[in-house]
């Protein structure tokens, strides 16, 4: 059985699976279920959790969870929609303990909270930095022009 | 233990004899291979002053001023902030414009030295004022189209200067007269006298 | 009932490439808890690469790091390609790979001089770099450079390699094995360097299946990846060459596992560079389109991993950067606790933390603030354990 029909299998409807070519499988799922589908990949197929990507989307907050699979070659990512204003989620470092960094650079980035980690606090950024200024999220069109340095 | 030890005797005793491999800098000069990126230098005699080098440029190193009194465009590339890509040079249109030498001794006690110019005549719209080009850009752009330039306005008059008819000589807010087609006139202007000339 | 002190190792000291704040918490000799702080060096780079176009974007990314600077654009050009699906000519392929393992086999020979340094044998330093030399010679041949070649293009390459320059490089290429084959053979067989490094630092399989881990730091405990092994990319599926894995996990593991990687490094270069084709060296890539996608390399220090995304403008709308020591750095947790504090620094340097914010050493006594060594102490007191062990042992 090849990974996508496994996959399609375990989950059904709870997902939308896109596959983009052999290598590359993009699998978009509910906020609720993401833990679920991440769990499931990690522990029971064996997959390597490379990275995990935050966009600001100016309607939401998509966060990719990328996991290799290195006995076929192939890379699934797994997306989920985090809505404004709210912005929670749950975290990954029970299932995941390699989550941890990854977590706390999205959470001072992009302002997205994960409920349950263990310490959520500033990576990157300096101590004295203002709150609530979110570096990686985009402009909007009411306030500044985008990019003006072009 | 032993024969470990007489290896790396044997690699010491080469050491000791062939000498460190450092050279004895400034006594020596290093030998520099073909190829190497050294610091770019402005040709003045083959730029046309296209910016196109300035479209290209990761770190931003080149900026150019435009005065129009004085009809003068200059371009200016800083040494201390370019990183040596080479990508002015890949993407200059005379591929002679700007290039990289192989020179390697930059430092300097004094930041304002450390530029390379380039400084191009400007051609100024007969009816606005307006900046066109550089006169040498037109000039290029006319030698490149062969015979076609005689179907642009602006080309023809850039090639044939002899005509002499590169000088500005009418206010802006006088209407377009049937013989401004033969004038030196930016894109705008030009559009606006096909549009609208008097006769 | 020992009183707790705080030993911190950062920002900048002479065995890591780059700041990081280490804070180990020892009782007596034994350290009992561990943290790092990153940071020091953030230059948003994620940020400033939005504000580039995408052929301005490979220059901005191989400044991402000084030693491993052609891995970073190798992920976000291979990035770049899955987007646009555009197919990159074979001579480039090769040319690709070529410089790909010139670059594995002179961070490892870095790698070998500064734990010879810190362990007390000078010799190893200065050979290792001595004969660094010739490879970054290569290099200049090759590119123009020592540093930042500027050799990668969204569909090819910049410069080729010319048909009268190959033998003087397969010339070159066999004075560097020769070395790599010698300092291997003399620090494998070495007994002090045996007792000093074996069993120290050990990071079980388990940890490393859980934290994730990559790299040599991966292969040193069982986990068998090698992204040029399961992802094959450029010329690697074309070339015969080994993954070389150790099951014990301890510091000697990874120092084998890079001495031996130099070797079939070597074995690489000399297969591409007979085996090329003749033929373009670029696809002439125009647009990139819109869509999303995934680059990896094998960086000497583990994988590399680039995330692009494009809404069909010339600047690309997200790119995330993942560097290898995001990963293994986490490790070092596991693998300090219980141990003793002369080989603290030795376990942390193992990890080759190559991201740009490390940090300088110092011991400072938490009740009373005042600092007990400094970063040339603990430097000291490791090779002092070396001492020790030698001479029990003659």
């Amino acid at each position: 059985m090849s990974l996508t029909e496994q996959i399609k299998n375990k989950f059904g409807d709870k997902i939308e699976m896109l596959q983009r070519s052999k290598k590359r499988i993009y699998i978009t799922v509910a906020k609720e279920n993401a833990k679920e589908v991440v769990r499931y990949l990690f522990s029971d197929m064996g997959a390597r959790f490379s990275i995990a990507t935050g966009i600001d989307n100016r309607t939401a907050i998509e966060i990719l969870y990328h996991m290799a699979f290195d006995k076929n070659g192939a890379v699934v990512s797994v997306r989920t929609l985090v809505p404004k204003p709210e912005l929670k989620m749950p975290t990954f470092t029970d299932i995941i303990p390699a989550a941890e960094w990854i977590e706390r650079e999205i959470h001072e980035m992009l302002g997205v909270e994960f409920v349950g980690h263990p310490g959520l606090e500033r990576l990157l950024l300096p101590d004295d930095w203002e709150e609530g200024v979110y570096p990686y999220r985009k402009k909007t069109f009411e306030s500044e022009k985008e990019n003006p340095e072009r | 233990m032993k024969l470990p030890k007489i290896r790396e005797l044997g690699e010491a005793i080469k050491a000791l004899i062939l000498g460190p491999y450092t050279s004895k800098f400034p006594l020596e000069q290093p030998v520099i291979p073909d190829g190497f990126r050294g610091k770019p230098q402005f040709y003045e005699d083959d730029c046309v002053g296209c910016l196109a080098c300035i479209e290209v440029c990761p770190a931003r190193a080149i900026e150019y001023v435009d005065d129009k009194k004085k009809k003068l465009r200059t371009l200016t590339h800083h040494q201390d902030i370019c990183i040596y890509c080479q990508q002015c040079e890949k993407a200059c249109i005379t591929e002679k414009g700007i290039m990289l030498t192989k020179e390697y001794d930059l430092a300097t006690f004094d930041r304002r030295k450390s530029i390379t110019q380039s400084k191009k005549e400007l051609v100024i719209c007969g009816h606005c004022g307006e900046v066109v080009a550089p006169i040498d850009h037109l000039k290029f752009l006319a030698k490149k189209v062969g015979h076609l330039l005689y179907a642009n306005p602006t080309l023809l008059i850039a090639r044939h200067d002899e005509l002499k008819l590169l000088e500005a000589d009418q206010p802006s807010d006088s209407p377009h007269w049937r013989s401004g087609h033969l004038k030196m006139l930016c894109p705008n202007c030009r559009r606006e006298i096909i549009l609208k000339e008097q006769w | 009932m020992a009183k707790e002190k705080i030993i911190p190792i950062g920002p900048f000291h002479p065995l890591l490439e780059e700041p990081e704040y280490f804070k180990f918490f020892v009782e007596g000799e034994k350290v009992v808890d561990a943290d790092v702080r990153i940071g020091y060096n953030h230059r948003g780079i994620e940020k400033l690469a939005e504000s580039k176009t995408f052929e301005q974007d490979v220059f901005l990314v191989e400044r991402i790091c000084g030693i491993c600077s052609t891995s970073h654009p190798f992920a976000f050009v291979q990035a770049a390609e899955d987007i646009s699906g555009t197919q990159v000519p074979e001579r480039a392929q090769y040319i690709r790979t070529i410089i790909g393992e010139l670059e594995r086999i002179h961070s490892h020979l870095l790698w070998v001089g500064l734990a010879g340094h810190f362990i007390g044998y000078n010799t190893v330093f200065m050979w290792a770099w001595k004969y660094r030399e010739p490879v970054l010679d290569i290099f200049e041949v090759i590119s123009g450079n020592r540093n930042h070649y500027g050799m990668f293009k969204v569909g090819g390459v910049r410069r080729d390699i010319k048909e009268q320059d190959i033998p003087g490089l397969l010339k070159a290429i066999d004075e560097v094995e020769k070395f790599c084959s010698m300092l291997t053979k003399a620090v494998m067989d070495d007994p002090v360097i045996q007792a000093r490094t074996k069993g120290i630092g050990i990071l079980k399989k388990q940890d490393a299946i859980d934290l994730c881990v990559v790299g040599p730091v991966a292969r040193a405990s069982g986990i068998e990846i090698d992204i040029r092994k399961d992802h094959p990319y450029a010329a690697y599926d074309k070339v015969n060459f080994d993954k070389i894995v150790m099951q014990d996990g301890d510091v000697f593991s990874k120092a084998a596992i890079r001495l031996l990687e130099t070797i079939e490094s070597v074995k690489i270069i000399r297969q591409c560079l007979k085996k090329m084709p003749q033929g373009p060296i670029d696809a002439d890539a125009r647009d990139i389109g819109i869509g999303e996608g995934i680059g990896q390399h094998e960086a000497p220090r583990g994988e590399v991993i680039h995330y692009v995304r494009s809404n069909g403008s010339n600047y690309p709308e997200r790119h995330k950067i993942r560097a290898p020591s995001f990963m293994n750095v986490p490790s070092f947790k596991r693998t300090v606790i219980g141990q003793s504090i002369s080989d603290a620094a030795l376990i942390t340097a193992a990890v080759d933390p190559c991201y740009c914010c490390t940090e300088r050493m110092a011991v400072v006594d938490r009740d009373t603030n005042k600092v007990l060594f400094t970063g040339d102490d603990l430097v000291r007191l490791c090779q002092e354990k070396t001492e020790k062990i030698k001479g029990n042992m003659i």
